[in-house]
């Protein structure tokens, strides 16, 4: 079965459907319309709408003035489960900030999940399998948002060494740090940004944008939190950063 | 799933019967069709939006080979592989193939209305593979062994309390759990899928041509954890969902989403996978395949009259404000899509001679093609079906109306075209009337035209023609001859 048999057999059934014999070359499409730019002057401005606009979408915002600051906080989301685990990606912001340190001051566990390189591929399935366990027994996970979008309240999370897709996904709770210099004004700004490098080559074939808690509105159109992802986000921007 | 809309118009009388379903669908209208018109009214430059969603979404269907190339070489070129599937039966075969090829014994599904048109779920459970549906409505129906009521929301016309008794039965879980644990029990069951299954299916809202992009789109998170958790991950795509630029994709994004759900600014979960696990990547699949689907929707593309239905983005907004659809639910319409829209794909996709009585499922209101976030003039496209029912199609020239109806609008049009013939029938007719003439109305016709005073009553023949009153000068009244 070769994945490709089909393709010739399937476009020429399409462009027998349009009426042509070749693949013609289009004029370029019509252009879509981008959404404004908030009217944030400053990073502050942005960071005031991207609390404003998270806030709004469900995450709880915290404004952290100071490394300890945002620390304390992740530790007092930590003390508050009942798990007693807290998953980290390996992040130099979430070092930076001792969020290590933090957690295990309230007397709970931090690990930081990752494959790292296994060798075989046995070995491999193993360490994803032990990675996967302790991500499902984790009452939280804490990791950097590689952006986050003020017009919309997202962050987005690309995978990457040391950066398990678990972390944002499994653990009931959910906390990621914000760098000021990781927000972008507009989701066209993301989607600019991803399109040059995926072009390039450069970016992840993997993005995860978050807004929000995990919903679901099947049983009688009622929102409940909290289905297959956390129910529980906190948005900890780091203003002490901008 | 085999098509089975011939019997649209019995079904319609149980679902109208069915005081549950009609108690839910209520809440399409308060719920859904609201919260769309006010996330309308809050996003700026919503009309243009839809505009120019409706120009490029023309524009990439006219050029749609052009497009699944790109597609197609991007998503090879990241390492992914591409399988185009003319039918179902091809579908089918090549995902079970891959399944197969790695040994899977436990296959997650994510919510796909491409997989319910091929009947995958069955197909897999068929060769002994187990289908697990993940997204809380599909797998509520997957227990219940239903079909989708509504594109967005399967289960929608499950009251909490048949849920809980379903869970019962398969579960033994108590009858009055709520809302909260019902979710809790199926996220315990499906986290036990999810670790085990060796392959995820999903479908796609958009594939993005010029950077090869899959977006999903999500509530739940079971999209991601889709396409995270195991070591294989299939789409399966209608060959329409293609647009030409990532630039776009924030425009088209607000455009589904806000008028599936209403929901502002995204839904939780927007997932990106333009490629298998990257080498220096901690997790997510080793193998990413995308299954372009036709199945039929290559008859939308070869007829100009038509082609505008591979314009829907699969939002549901037209269901939420049919009236008709809000009445009969989704179950009536015999296939996987029901409501404005799917009047027109399953007549085109499948049969025309099977579904025939599905175009004319509506009042031709235009309510759905206002709700439609790219405009789809779907009561256009219901009468050039019904002009094809009505004179036979060369893809169906079995569907032609009955002939006893076919002689009785021959008749008809050529007695308005001779004004000696239509005084005359008229004249026969108020004859004929006049036993069964109350209050300016008919409330009974013998067969053959019963069917149309079996709801309503039929307006009656004035006693006296306009024309009879033009020529007294207008000023005699005829109020008993009015409509009521």
């Amino acid at each position: 079965m070769t994945a490709d048999g089909n393709r010739a057999e399937f476009m020429a059934a399409v462009r027998r459907a349009l009426g042509r014999q070749r693949d013609e070359a289009p004029a370029p499409p019509p252009a879509g319309v981008r959404h404004p730019r908030p009217e944030a002057e400053t990073r502050a401005d942005l960071l005031d709408l991207l609390a404003h606009t998270a806030a709004g979408a469900g995450w709880s915002v915290f404004r952290a003035k100071s490394p300890e600051d945002a620390a304390g906080y992740v530790a007092d989301a930590a003390s508050r489960i009942s798990s007693g685990l807290v998953v980290t990606s390996a992040h130099p912001v979430l070092r930076d900030a001792g969020i290590e340190s933090a957690v295990t001051s309230v007397g709970a566990r931090c690990e930081t999940v990752a494959v790292g390189d296994a060798g075989s591929d046995e070995e491999r399935q193993r360490r994803i399998a032990a990675m996967r366990q302790t991500a499902l027994e984790a009452g939280m996970g804490v990791a950097a948002a590689d952006y986050a979008i003020a017009e919309t309240g997202s962050c987005v999370v690309l995978p990457g060494a040391g950066v398990s897709r678990l972390v944002s996904l499994l653990p009931p709770v959910f906390i990621a740090l914000v760098e000021p210099g990781r927000a972008l004004p507009t989701l066209d700004d993301l989607f600019a940004l991803l399109g040059e490098g995926l072009t390039a080559g450069t970016a992840s074939r993997y993005a995860g944008i978050i807004t929000g808690p995990s919903r679901s509105a099947d049983i009688e159109q009622t929102v409940t939190v909290g289905v297959h992802g956390p129910g529980e986000v906190h948005m900890v921007a780091l203003d002490y950063l901008g | 799933m085999i098509p089975n809309a011939q019997q649209f118009k019995r079904k319609s009388a149980a679902a109208l019967a069915d005081k549950p379903i009609q108690a839910n669908l209520r809440g399409l209208y308060s719920g859904f069709h609201q919260a769309r018109l006010a996330a309308g009214h809050a996003t700026p430059d919503w009309e243009e939006m839809r505009d120019r969603g409706r120009e490029i979404k023309t524009h990439t269907i006219r050029h749609l080979d052009h497009y699944l190339e790109q597609m197609a070489d991007n998503v090879t070129k990241a390492g992914g592989k591409v399988f185009f599937a003319s039918d179902a039966e091809a579908a089918n075969r090549y995902v079970v193939g891959v399944a197969r090829s790695i040994g899977a014994r436990t296959v997650i599904k994510s919510k796909s209305m491409v997989s319910e048109e091929t009947g995958l779920g069955a197909r897999l459970e068929e060769v002994g593979i187990e289908a697990v549906e993940t997204d809380l409505g599909e797998y509520i129906i997957q227990l219940a062994d239903e079909s989708p009521f509504h594109i967005i929301a399967p289960a929608i016309h499950k009251s909490r309390q048949e849920v809980a008794d379903l869970f019962h039965d398969r579960f033994g879980t108590p009858r009055d759990r709520d809302r909260e644990g019902l979710m809790a029990e199926a996220r315990e069951r499906l986290r036990d899928a999810f670790a085990r299954a060796e392959m995820s299916v999903t479908g796609g809202n958009f594939m993005v041509a010029d950077t090869g992009t899959l977006a999903l789109v999500t509530n739940e998170g079971n999209g991601r954890m889709c396409t995270s958790m195991p070591r294989v991950h299939v789409a399966m795509v209608g060959m329409e969902k293609v647009i030409p630029s990532m630039a776009d994709l924030g425009m088209f994004l607000k455009l589904l989403i806000r008028s599936a759900t209403g929901q502002r600014p995204l839904s939780s979960y927007v997932t990106l996978v333009s490629g298998p696990r990257g080498a220096d990547e901690e997790d997510g699949p080793e193998e990413f395949h995308l299954v372009i689907v036709d199945n039929g929707r290559s008859n939308l593309l070869a007829d100009p009259e038509l082609r505008e239905a591979l314009n829907c983005l699969k939002c549901g907004a037209c269901l939420n404000a049919c009236p008709v659809y809000r009445k009969v639910g989704g179950h009536v319409y015999g296939w996987v899509y029901g409501g404005p829209i799917g009047s027109i794909l399953t007549p085109a996709m499948t049969d025309l001679a099977e579904a025939r009585d599905l175009p004319y499922a509506s009042s031709l209101c235009g309510a759905c093609r206002e709700a439609c976030p790219v405009r789809i003039d779907i009561p256009r496209m219901l009468l050039h079906l019904r002009k094809q029912i009505a004179e036979g199609s060369p893809q169906s020239p079995s569907s032609k109306a009955p002939l006893v109806e076919r002689l009785a609008f021959r008749l008809w049009s050529a007695a308005v075209r001779t004004p000696g013939a239509m005084r005359l029938a008229s004249a026969f007719g108020r004859l004929f009337q006049a036993p069964l003439r109350r209050r300016g109305t008919l409330r009974w016709l013998p067969p053959p035209l019963g069917g149309w005073t079996r709801h309503r009553g039929f307006p009656a023949l004035a006693s006296k023609s306009f024309q009879d009153r033009w020529r007294d000068g207008l000023n005699d009244t005829d109020q008993a001859g009015r409509q009521p």
